[in-house]
């Protein structure tokens, strides 16, 4: 068994800390403007110092309370979008994998129509057809990924649905539905927690681009996406209002991966290749 | 005939039981689809409470089939299935369901018949559960340590998981889970054949004293005449979907009919060694069910077919006392 | 006279796991002749398989290693032989037939191809020779049609011809010794009976050796000349074929034989053997029996050795000392 990797895990566990405690260990409000200290550098340059660590932005909002409460922001959207996404997913691949025939048939023409869109242009649509707003964002998403979800599912079920443990359920009186509730879901739901956290790095990409292409979250909300976007212009003299907010997303989202990669391998190793 | 005869009557008859399987090449059934006749007009009975009736063959002849119809995990394409003189063929709904608590069954892998997420306790309990069987948790709760004791396991085994116990614990696992409804009949398909060898004669011991006590009929399925001879009173021999010869299984034993039977038992080796195998040993394969042979279907395997059997199907025919076949060698 | 071809002496193959130190064959010893069958019977777990796997070196690494003993064969023990010496003699002198033959045959390739493959990495005969070879070995199986089951892909073959083809791979090279691990238990019992009978014949005019590993005593019955009852990693019981079913005396092998339904009588109950087959991991000192014996003394807490009891039979038990 190969063991945990510890770099990610603490990643992670500090990201979510951050998120969690945002109004308390953030130094200064997310949204609050210093005209006087615009475009500091962070504090180990010259010109910055510690009042403002990792610098201030064009309208000088403090960088670090921003990527702090943008942290809460990304993993608030991957979550929610996460759990709709496995809701329905799961809900589906489970349905459509049990029952077989038509229903089966109609449910996997409908995912297979949304798996052909790639997903930022899938995601870009919706957005700019519904509004950027939070909800939206998190709606969005789950429709984007949803049939990622119900086509490994479904094929677990498929699978699932031959052992005699099931035949058995049947002979005893379980009705179909008893079945898919306490027979088949136990036993997806290992697949379920690897695709959900291998998933959530495409999440948080998803999002942050979303937020960069101004269709996601909008200002003066301070995603990290919208964020990196912001700083485009300033490149050159400010290089930290683009790559911090970047290395952030870039950090997060790499932990997960990792951490996935490895439930998956302890969990489920059929999933290799997803 | 006993008093118990006259009341119940037959247990179960099957009655030109047919389960014809399509090969489709789209989601339609059309015109010329060709079908696999996996179950092809059978007749058996079991007469009896604690009667085991014997349904052997290889693989592709349609016992497993005939198990799974039983169990109404398939509907029949035709034929009748009379289970106490009712039809359960076509029932549904809560006839069905009702019906389910008379019929149960254990599987062959031991493995795979336990919800592996699911504790001991709660798979037992299912069945009482789904069917509100019991009217309180405490009723349930003692009807489970009962089962368990029953088949000899011990009753703290329900707060553990199925992959804590071995082969053969998992196995009266499941026994005691049918048990927990009052059966009458119990589909056992093949019960031991994955269960190491010094095991099986537990088990097989356990489904007999289970019978005599409980008066269970069992429908045995197995492809071990070993097995088959041990458990069964009676049994049928099937072929390519066809019973192909019935009765009691020591009459079938000591006086084989149907040269497949007669090629079975040649084939179950004995256990001496040095002995003067009377070889009959079958050329060929198996042949599919979806293009059955014309006529018998044992004739191309067959060293005694005459031109006879390649035209036409020979019916099953009394020979004696409950002993049937089906071959044109007896025919006349 | 025949020929000793394979003396195997105390082998010893352990596992090393997280759980501790698997003894799968614990100081193994036997002796196979030119044109015999041995029998290793036992059950799920006694390391029958493992001593198969172990003659041709090739025990599942890095958990599994050959820790002890000589494997002699014919003449040279396989033990001190390098990677490459025992390549050239797998498949060409020593050959194994598994339980599955699905997972002997590579899918993607066909029948022909594979069979070509095996009789030319072991020759050096030129294409158009080797093709016909090809179809001698299929016809020496009696496989049916050999022109057309050349083109054939496994998945389209039945489990009986599968078995004969992974057969006829071995055969091509008129090996020595054929390591047969329970090849005919996923066949049916008619197929099974042709399948025996052409394993009798083969060895009849080739003075072919066969292990048989099976826990079917009836298939001993049939096929063996000489028979090693494993328990737990070492031989409980060897004897000729006879000799064990006349005069079996272990108590396991008593034990077993009795419990096992026999097809030509009607039993009356079979007595039952108590408790299930010990993991390897957690071996009781002393007679690994000991907790489903019959006949326990004090005697048993110490571990048994191998002794000679009668004409060339051999148990290892206490009270036969």
């Amino acid at each position: 068994m190969r063991r945990i990797p510890i770099i990610p895990l603490v990643i992670i566990i500090f990201f979510s800390f951050i998120a969690i405690f945002a109004p308390y260990i953030s130094p200064y409000s997310p949204y609050e403007m210093a005209l006087d200290d615009r475009l500091q550098p962070p504090f180990w340059q010259a010109g910055g110092s510690l009042a403002h660590p990792l610098g201030t932005d064009a309208l000088g909002r403090d960088l670090l309370s921003r990527i702090i409460f943008g942290s809460r922001l990304s993993l608030l959207v991957a979550i929610l979008a996460l759990f709709l996404c496995g809701v329905i997913g799961a809900g589906i691949g489970i349905i459509s994998g049990y029952l077989g025939g038509r229903v089966d048939i109609v449910l996997m023409r409908i995912a297979d129509s949304t798996l052909s869109f790639p997903i930022i242009l899938f995601a870009l649509i919706l957005m700019v057809a519904w509004g950027p707003m939070l909800s939206n964002v998190i709606i969005g998403i789950s429709l984007v990924l949803w049939a990622r979800f119900a086509r490994v599912i479904r094929g677990e079920v498929l699978s699932l649905k031959e052992k005699d443990f099931i035949a058995q359920a049947r002979i005893v009186g379980c009705s179909s539905v008893h079945i898919m509730a306490y027979h088949i879901f136990p036993n997806i739901l290992n697949t379920l927690v690897v695709l959900l956290t291998l998933q959530l790095g495409w999440v948080i990409i998803v999002e942050a681009t979303l937020s960069f292409l101004g269709a996601g979250i909008p200002p003066p909300e301070p995603a990290w996406g919208s964020m990196t976007a912001d700083g485009r212009n300033y490149i050159t003299t400010a290089w930290w209002l683009t790559i911090i907010p970047g290395m952030a997303i870039m950090l997060v989202v790499l932990a997960f991966n990792l951490i996935g990669d490895w439930l998956r391998d302890i969990l489920d190793p059929k999933l290799r290749q997803v | 005939m006993s008093k118990d005869d006259l009341d119940k009557g037959f247990v179960l008859e099957i009655r030109g039981l047919k389960k014809y399987y399509p090969l489709k090449k789209g989601i339609f059934i059309r015109s010329g689809t060709r079908w696999v006749k996996a179950v092809d007009k059978i007749d058996f009975s079991i007469n009896n409470k604690g009667e085991t009736f014997g349904l052997v063959g290889e693989s592709g002849c349609g016992k497993t089939t005939t198990a799974k119809i039983i169990l109404r995990l398939e509907r029949p394409t035709e034929g009748s299935i009379l289970f106490q003189s009712k039809n359960i063929a076509h029932l549904s709904g809560s006839e069905l369901k009702r019906y389910r608590t008379s019929v149960q069954a254990v599987f062959q892998d031991p493995y795979s018949s336990l919800s592996p997420r699911m504790k001991v306790g709660s798979i037992i309990a299912e069945p009482l559960v789904v069917n509100n069987f019991l009217p309180t948790k405490t009723a349930i709760k003692s009807r489970v340590e009962e089962l368990l004791k029953e088949v000899k396991l011990d009753p703290r085994s329900v707060h553990l998981y199925p992959h804590e116990f071995s082969g053969g614990q998992r196995q009266r696992i499941a026994i005691a889970r049918a048990l927990a409804l009052n059966p009458c009949l119990i589909i056992l398909d093949e019960p031991v054949s994955a269960l190491d060898v010094s095991i099986r004669a537990q088990i097989m011991n356990l489904f007999k004293e289970l019978q005599g006590k409980l008066g269970l009929a069992y429908v045995l399925i197995a492809h071990n005449l070993a097995t088959v001879r041990y458990m069964s009173h009676r049994m049928g021999v099937m072929y390519l979907g066809k019973i192909v010869e019935s009765g009691e299984s020591e009459g079938i034993y000591s006086q084989p009919l149907h040269p497949y039977t007669k090629a079975l038992l040649s084939a179950a080796l004995p256990f001496r060694p040095n002995v003067k195998i009377d070889d009959i040993i079958l050329t060929g394969e198996v042949p599919s069910a979806l293009d059955p042979p014309p006529g018998c279907r044992f004739h191309p395997r067959c060293g005694y077919a005459m031109p006879l059997c390649c035209e036409v199907e020979p019916s099953l025919r009394l020979i004696s006392n409950d002993h049937l076949v089906s071959c044109h060698l007896y025919q006349s | 006279m025949t020929q000793l071809l394979l003396e195997v002496k105390n082998l010893k193959t352990y596992f090393f796991t997280r759980r501790g130190v698997v003894r799968a064959v614990d100081d193994v010893s036997f002796r196979l002749y030119r044109g015999e069958t041995l029998g290793l019977v036992g059950e799920s777990g006694c390391g029958k398989t493992a001593t198969g796997l172990s003659l041709l070196r090739i025990v599942p690494q890095p958990a599994g290693r050959i820790v002890g003993g000589q494997i002699i064969f014919d003449g040279e023990d396989l033990l001190g032989k390098s990677e490459k010496e025992m390549r050239q003699l797998r498949g060409k002198r020593i050959f194994m037939i598994l339980q599955d033959p699905m997972t002997s045959l590579n899918p993607v390739f066909t029948i022909g191809n594979q069979v070509f493959e095996a009789i030319k990495v072991h020759s050096n005969l030129p294409k158009t020779k080797v093709w016909s070879q090809a179809k001698e070995i299929l016809r020496l199986v009696r496989i049916p049609s050999p022109e057309a089951i050349i083109s054939y892909y496994p998945h389209q073959c039945s489990g009986g011809m599968k078995q004969r083809v992974v057969g006829a791979m071995g055969f091509s090279c008129k090996p020595d010794l054929l390591i047969a691990d329970e090849p005919t238990t996923s066949l049916d019992v008619t197929i099974q009976a042709q399948y025996l009978r052409l394993l009798k014949e083969i060895q009849q005019w080739s003075q072919l050796a066969i292990i048989f590993i099976t826990h079917d005593f009836g298939i001993v019955a049939r096929m063996c000349d000489r028979v090693a009852v494993m328990y737990a990693g070492k031989i409980v019981e060897m004897a000729n074929v006879g000799e064990v079913f006349d005069k079996p005396s272990h108590p396991y092998t008593v034990a077993l034989m009795s419990s096992i339904p026999k097809v030509e009588i009607k039993e009356g109950k079979l007595p039952t053997l108590p408790g299930q087959p010990p993991g390897l991991h957690e071996l009781p000192p002393g007679c690994s029996f000991f907790d489903r014996c019959a006949y326990t003394e004090k005697k048993c807490e110490a571990p048994p050795p191998l002794e000679e009891v009668g004409h060339e039979h051999w148990v290892r038990c206490w009270r036969h000392e």
